[in-house]
């Protein structure tokens, strides 16, 4: 497994044996000062072209440069965290985790989706996690099984049961790895939901099934270690799911989660770069059921609850996205706040 | 004493009318659809066309075009309508970066027709040419990009409209790999901000692609709603307004057909069951079987409640379609332009309320039909077919010789041999077979996608 640390190591150790990388100057113009700001492609260059690093950096290497070095663009002029119109971003480190992510921040241009990735990643510590006592969703990292209409093909659902928790891994690649609960159901339910894991969480709620009609009724970008998603939602009756990737309100997360484990039937080629795992791949997931009422979501059904629902009376905003995070006072499902979910919450006391 | 009461005159007379509209009607769909001989106009190389749209722009009252492409040079085009069918060329404009598609509007209110078109590129643009009279547009004015407004990644598909209802022009556009569709406000003064940005298919594994946008009134609520369609996985998305604002999509999938689910390279929106609302259209690409035409039948509430299944192409790859009444009997036929080689189809509906098609005729040209619009070129108010084949860089028209219930048209005694001094071959090489959407499986949906990014005359041959 190659970790950021050990990718970061690797790289500096490769431009130890060329004294002038990094330097100062632009690797794509020629100047005075041998070596050029951008570390992998100044090593590039100079190992085709030793002078480059022992002279000047004249014509010739800035030509090599724009050859060698296509991709790479790290580190380049503009701040991490704002977009700019040109590709890379000036601080090293920062800049190599994004585009390890996110191709298009190191080949096109430095755009908002990569200045949030920088914003939200980049000085962040990547952690573990305690799996603890779970039933593990018992899929290789290198299958799809639980993906439900994620792939191509269809594939089954996580059962979850009220009072347990579940664990497993998330991994990118194509097709990116998914985790679909299964929330089917003959009429709507209370549930909280407690999730830990060691990457960047997208987490939805999908209504419908994979033909259609279908809609993500919400989706929760949760930041990488910043401890436990706790959530209090209303699971719809009929078809829905809840699902479980990697990735931020942008974008879902295709890089850099790869699978450590062998896939017997495809191992890897002895020239096939080493799995790249920028943040560990372990979730945990516990579900509980809640009386219907208990829109705080704290285990009991009391007058909290009720002020909640008078709060929330009215029509549900279409106009905005639906934050489950927020109080959900719409029991019955039916996009208004009124006197049948009062009823409903009181049938629950 | 009249012979008959009035009320009985009048229901007699109302039957013979409907009796005889019955049988014009099956007259009609009796009677195959006739276009004549290709008349085309080949564009300057490197220009590949990807889109057009026909416009009178110059008021000599004959329909013009302005042309979409991915051109090495930077271009996009206006061609001047001869009124025969064929175009000169009228204006050339600058466009730093591919351009899939392009809407006309009066974005800047002042009474002249505007192009808004998107610039793909590494660095994305949204961007207006301003009407500046006499057919004639000015340079781009960017109205959104990377550092200010926040444009979406492989910006491709524009769709027009006053979305928040205070009475100026909007766009939406479909971002191709952010899988999004992005709507910017329209302040005035060119002044836009981007007030929503919705994401597609989060559930789907692989990548989604959404490529044509569109705007109408799906749910019937008097503000315009829009519909994407999702090049990868095979899905359309209806995206409501909801006072203005978008937040989010509901998907349909095309239905599997025999053992396979199609591609849906293409998109266009009618009311193809005649009930006053639009429906979905799209062109169904199969690998195995004969080419399908897909109608997702929109039930007047915006829900796409039955996916109606039509014959299409016997050969190719369905990439593109356009549904109008090509025969003036009130319902409306379908063309639809395929891939490998490229032949454009033409589907009469045989039976009213029914989504059935007979092939009249299946012509070959050229080798990708990416785009196709039905208009009045010829000025004989009947509507003739206008088209572009991608790799031979062509723009063709064929004009509707179809006996028109209307008394329109020139009839079959206009018929004209083809002009096709040179007419592109057909391709014969191999469909690469990779996952392009990344869902783990190899499906139409991934010729589909490989079709829609080709930008090289070779490569339909399998080079990129």
């Amino acid at each position: 497994m190659k970790t950021r640390a050990a990718a970061i190591a690797a790289m500096l150790v490769a431009f130890a044996a060329h004294a002038q990388c990094p330097s100062e100057g632009d690797c794509r113009t020629p100047h005075e000062t041998p070596g050029c700001v951008m570390p992998e492609c100044c090593t590039l260059v100079c190992e085709a072209n030793p002078l480059c690093c022992e002279v000047t950096w004249d014509q010739a290497c800035a030509d090599a440069a724009i050859e060698l070095c296509e991709g790479i663009s790290c580190p380049s002029a503009g701040a991490c965290t704002l977009p700019h119109d040109t590709a890379g971003c000036s601080d090293y480190a920062c800049c190599e985790l994004v585009t390890a992510i996110d191709g298009w921040c190191t080949w096109a241009s430095w755009d908002e989706a990569c200045a949030r990735l920088a914003d939200q990643l980049c000085a962040v510590k990547p952690c573990t996690i305690d799996q603890g006592v779970a039933i593990d969703e018992q899929e290789p990292c290198y299958e799809r099984m639980n993906d439900g209409c994620g792939v191509g093909f269809y594939s089954s659902r996580i059962s979850p049961q009220c009072g347990l928790a579940f664990k497993g891994r998330i991994t990118s690649g194509g097709p990116r790895d998914l985790d679909w609960f299964s929330l089917d159901g003959p009429s709507t339910r209370r549930l909280r939901v407690a999730i830990d894991a060691e990457f960047p969480v997208e987490l939805q709620y999908f209504l419908g099934d994979c033909e259609g009609p279908n809609e993500v009724k919400w989706l929760v970008a949760h930041p990488i270690c910043s401890g436990t998603l706790m959530l209090n939602f209303v699971a719809r009756a009929g078809t829905s799911s809840m699902i479980l990737g990697a990735g931020n309100a942008d974008a879902s997360m295709r890089n850099g989660l790869d699978c450590d484990d062998i896939d017997p039937e495809n191992p890897p080629a002895p020239d096939d770069p080493p799995p790249q795992q920028l943040f560990g791949v372990r979730w945990r997931v516990r579900l509980d059921c809640l009386p219907i009422g208990d829109i705080d979501g704290n285990g009991i059904v009391a007058p909290q609850d009720v002020a909640l629902l008078l709060n929330a009376w009215g029509p549900v905003p279409r106009e905005v996205p639906f934050d489950p995070r927020l109080p959900d006072a719409d029991l019955d499902g039916n996009g208004e706040v009124g006197a049948p979910d009062m009823a409903i919450l009181l049938g629950s006391w | 004493m009249p012979r008959y009461p009035a009320a009985n005159l009048l229901a007699t007379l109302a039957t013979a009318a409907a009796v005889a509209l019955v049988a014009d009607v099956a007259r009609a769909q009796d009677q195959p659809l006739v276009f004549q001989g290709n008349l085309y106009d080949q564009l300057p190389e490197p220009f590949f066309p990807t889109m057009f749209k026909v416009r009178e722009l110059d008021g000599d009252g004959f329909p013009d075009l302005i042309l979409a492409g991915r051109d090495p040079d930077d271009r996009l085009m206006t061609r001047r309508g001869l009124g025969n069918g064929r175009f000169e060329a009228l204006q050339t404009l600058a466009a730093p970066g591919f351009t899939d598609w392009l809407e006309t509007g009066d974005i800047d209110a002042d009474g002249l027709i505007d192009i808004v078109t998107a610039w793909r590129g590494d660095v994305p643009r949204l961007v207006v040419h301003r009407g500046i009279g006499s057919g004639l547009f000015d340079e781009a004015i960017v109205l959104a990009g990377v550092d200010f407004g926040g444009t979406g990644r492989d910006p491709q598909g524009i769709a027009l409209g006053d979305f928040d209802r205070d009475g100026d022009l909007d766009i939406a556009v479909s971002n191709y790999i952010s899988q999004s569709v992005d709507v910017f406000a329209n302040h005035g003064k060119l002044a836009f901000e981007r007030t929503d940005r919705v994401r597609l298919a989060t559930f789907f594994g692989g990548v989604a692609y959404p490529r044509i946008v569109a705007a109408a009134d799906m749910d019937g609520d008097g503000d315009l709603d829009l519909v994407a369609n999702e090049v990868g996985g095979s899905r359309v998305a209806v995206l409501r307004n909801e006072a203005g604002r978008f937040v989010k999509a509901v998907e349909y999938r095309v239905p599997q057909i025999g053992n396979e689910r199609p591609g849906a390279p293409g998109m266009q929106l009618a009311d193809a069951d005649g009930d006053g609302d639009m429906d979905v259209l799209v062109p169904a690409l199969l690998l195995e079987t004969t080419q399908k035409v897909v109608c997702f039948v929109n039930d007047g509430s915006g829900r796409l409640a039955e996916r109606l299944v039509g014959d299409s192409s016997p050969t190719g790859y369905n990439f593109s379609l356009v549904g109008a009444d090509f025969d003036g009997d009130g319902d409306m036929d379908i063309i639809s332009g395929a891939a490998i080689p490229g032949t454009i189809s033409v589907g009469r509906r045989t039976a009213a309320g029914a989504f059935t098609f007979e092939i009249d005729i299946a012509y070959q040209f050229g080798q990708l039909i990416r785009h196709l619009d039905a208009a009045d070129v010829d000025g004989d108010c009947d509507l003739d077919l206008v088209g572009i084949d991608g790799p031979s860089r062509s723009v063709f028209v064929r004009r509707n010789v179809t006996p028109q219930q209307s008394g329109c048209g020139g009839g079959l005694a206009s018929v004209e041999p083809a002009d096709a001094p040179s007419m592109p071959k057909p391709f014969r090489g191999e469909v690469p077979r990779l996952d392009r959407d990344r869902d783990g499986a190899f499906t139409a949906a991934d010729v589909a996608i490989w079709l829609s990014e080709i930008s090289r005359p070779r490569a339909i041959g399998g080079t990129r």
